[in-house]
């Protein structure tokens, strides 16, 4: 069993028992084998597509649901990407990184200049980050990117200012073309560069948060019953602080961070 | 590689449902190129003559649509779903065989049961529910006596049942149906198989489910799966019923599965005793209305090797079916086959695959007191997507 599966799992256990007595779920697995059946598949998002709602746990299920369920409302829980591929009558997201543990990470100069690249979409984090900046002594210049297009213009319109970058984890500007694109720019300003998704580090970026299991998941069944009650589950929100740090031991030395066990862990 | 990830569904009156059911639509297409097939028929004139039809060597080559199918699914509530598959056949300048293969209420009342109602696709063997379609399997052509004669997929109107109960060492899984079940040929009703259905040489399609008389027909599989937690599968399957139009003459089916998969390597293997009682239509051939076919296939596939990162999968498949008039002589009917191929997965969605297969059918003729040759060579390219 792959990290992401037993991640997911843990996940779900603790979800379940969150929400024992309280909201009836039913836990609904499938794998790459049913996905690629168009039989399994039909049925897995027939039966998605009719749920009162759907909570999809982490980023494999959230990349599914993105592309296959329009009707359902959706409730993700540690996704690290959200944005304007939401459609119907969704959506809450509960990302699976802190803003306060990011930006704490940072060594003191970065602090200074944090770039804040999002897609429309993700405006409803921005209050959050600024808090969690005011806590940590950072200050953020939050810049929209319409698209990959407008990315390359973003990030040198500021590179001044600029002592750190921290993509908000849209697929258009978190993966392919853009990432590399980010990765370079990032190393040869010297910049660290911050993702949503910890899987990134391995391949480039600096430094990446993760909530801790326990208060994600306590957080996301305070959302859900909420929900269950008919109320609003509150949009995006960034995940409590307190879980791991990962970063790129490689660009240690060169971006000047300083690891602190046992919080800090080394990109697998 | 397996991977997993979890959802939940969450069900609460606090939330209201949708207005309608959205139905979700997938399908796939099985693309060919025959880059050769020759095939010769043979018989003594007296026989050709007998079944309508004349002494020929062929060869053809050329493009055309196997199968394209779609497939609708949809939640009616949350324990019900209604799932159907249209699949347009055999399309060349046009469509020879549009299919209803299934649309079933498949109704989940508690853990792993189900109740299917509708046009179901029988639980009979393996290869049946699991190999039919061209995404589900390696090989471009399937077991023949199974595809051609018996008619896959075997799928019927009726009602089936099927649940699971976990044990320690392995899975025992359950399942049993009723169905119409398979009738006489329609311009013959007291012909089950007839070689000479339609004026002339018949061999696919030989056999056909229809509601024929007033007694339904049925039967069970029961199958232990995950035996020692590995990938081992083996069961048992019976079909019964009567055939005729008076509900006098019967027709029953054992089946015989193992499937086993280890380090790569995907075996199956499943055997067919198919007995019969009553065909006027094949008693020309055979000497005797009463007739039994016995046989079986054997595949085996290697799904672990890769080029590129891409899955690249020899396989290999042989079969050989009999079938002996119940009066004591020999077989009269003996079909054999083996296949070759590679299958290229270059994605989920899509795999290329390369065969050749061997076929040899032979049929001897008590009517005309002369025996039917079909030896053919068949090579064949094909494209499998799904979407």
């Amino acid at each position: 069993m792959s990290k992401a599966e037993s991640d997911g799992q843990h996940l779900a256990r603790l979800l379940e028992t969150e929400l024992q007595g309280k909201v009836a779920l039913r836990r609904v697995s499938y794998s790459d084998r049913e996905l690629a059946d168009p039989i399994a598949k039909g049925r897995l998002v027939a039966s998605l597509e009719s749920a009162k709602l759907v909570v999809a746990l982490g980023d494999e299920s959230s990349r599914l649901v993105l592309g296959e369920v329009e009707n359902a409302r959706v409730y993700f829980v540690a996704a690290s990407a959200s944005g304007q591929t939401l459609r119907g009558g969704s959506v809450s997201c509960l990302f699976t990184y802190s803003a306060e543990d990011l930006l704490r990470a940072l060594p003191e100069k970065a602090k200074r200049g944090v770039l804040v690249l999002y897609t429309p979409g993700y405006e409803p984090l921005l209050p959050e980050i600024k808090a969690a900046a005011a806590k940590a002594g950072a200050q953020v210049t939050a810049k929209s990117v319409a698209g990959r297009r407008q990315l390359p213009d973003a990030v040198r319109d500021t590179e001044d200012m600029t002592k750190a970058i921290w993509v908000l984890g849209d697929p258009i500007l978190d993966e392919g073309a853009s990432f590399e694109f980010l990765t370079e720019r990032a190393l040869a300003l010297g910049l660290p560069l911050m993702t949503a998704a910890a899987g990134r580090v391995a391949r480039g970026a600096a430094l990446a948060s993760v909530a801790a299991p326990e208060s994600l998941t306590r957080r996301a069944a305070q959302a859900i019953a909420a929900l269950a009650a008919g109320g609003k589950a509150g949009g995006l929100a960034l995940a409590p602080a307190g879980g791991p740090i990962i970063y790129n031991a490689a660009l240690k030395d060169r971006l000047g961070l300083s690891p602190r066990a046992p919080q800090w862990q080394k990109a697998q | 590689m397996k991977r997993t990830a979890f959802l939940a569904a969450l069900a609460s009156l606090a939330l209201p449902t949708l207005a309608s059911a959205k139905v979700t639509f997938t399908g796939y297409g099985d693309l060919r190129y025959n880059a050769g097939t020759q095939f010769t028929l043979e018989a003594p004139p007296a026989t050709l003559t007998r079944l309508g039809t004349t002494g020929t060597h062929a060869t053809s080559r050329g493009f055309s649509a196997n199968a394209i199918g779609l497939f609708a699914s949809t939640q009616v509530q949350e324990d019900l779903q209604f799932l159907m598959d249209v699949t347009f056949k055999n399309i060349g300048s046009s469509v020879d065989d549009l299919s209803l293969q299934y649309a079933y209420l498949d109704w989940a009342p508690a853990g792993e049961a189900h109740v299917r109602g509708g046009r179901v696709t029988v639980p009979f063997g393996y290869y049946n529910e699991n190999r039919f379609y061209a995404f589900q399997r390696y090989e471009i052509t399937p077991p023949i006596f199974q595809s051609s004669i018996l008619g896959l997929p075997i799928a019927d109107w009726g009602v089936s049942g099927q649940d699971k109960f976990r044990f320690a060492p392995f899975t025992v899984e359950a399942s049993a149906y009723v169905v119409n079940g398979y009738g006489s040929q329609s311009n013959q009703p007291t012909a089950l198989r007839s070689i000479s259905v339609l004026g002339g040489l018949t061999l696919s399609r030989n056999l056909h489910s229809t509601d024929n008389n007033h007694k339904p027909s049925g039967g069970a599989r029961v199958s232990l799966q995950e035996i020692g937690g590995q990938k081992v599968e083996t069961g048992l399957s019976y079909y019964g019923g009567w055939w005729d139009s008076s509900g006098l003459e019967p027709m029953y089916m054992l089946d015989y599965h193992l499937h086993a998969v280890y380090k790569g390597f995907d075996l199956l293997f499943e055997t067919l005793h198919l007995g019969v009682r009553g065909d006027t239509g094949f008693q020309q051939s055979l000497g005797s209305p009463n007739w039994t076919t016995d046989g079986g296939f054997a595949n085996l596939s290697y799904g672990e090797l890769r080029v590129k990162g891409k899955t690249l999968a020899p396989y290999g498949q042989i079969e050989s079916y009999r079938t002996r008039p119940n009066n004591g002589d020999s077989a009269r009917e003996i079909l054999r086959s083996w296949s070759a191929g590679l299958a290229l997965a270059v994605s989920p969605q899509l795999t290329f695959k390369g065969e050749y297969l061997r076929l040899s059918y032979m049929l001897t003729d008590v009517a005309s007191a002369g025996s039917v040759s079909l030896p053919a060579d068949i090579v064949q390219l094909a494209a499998v997507v799904t979407f």
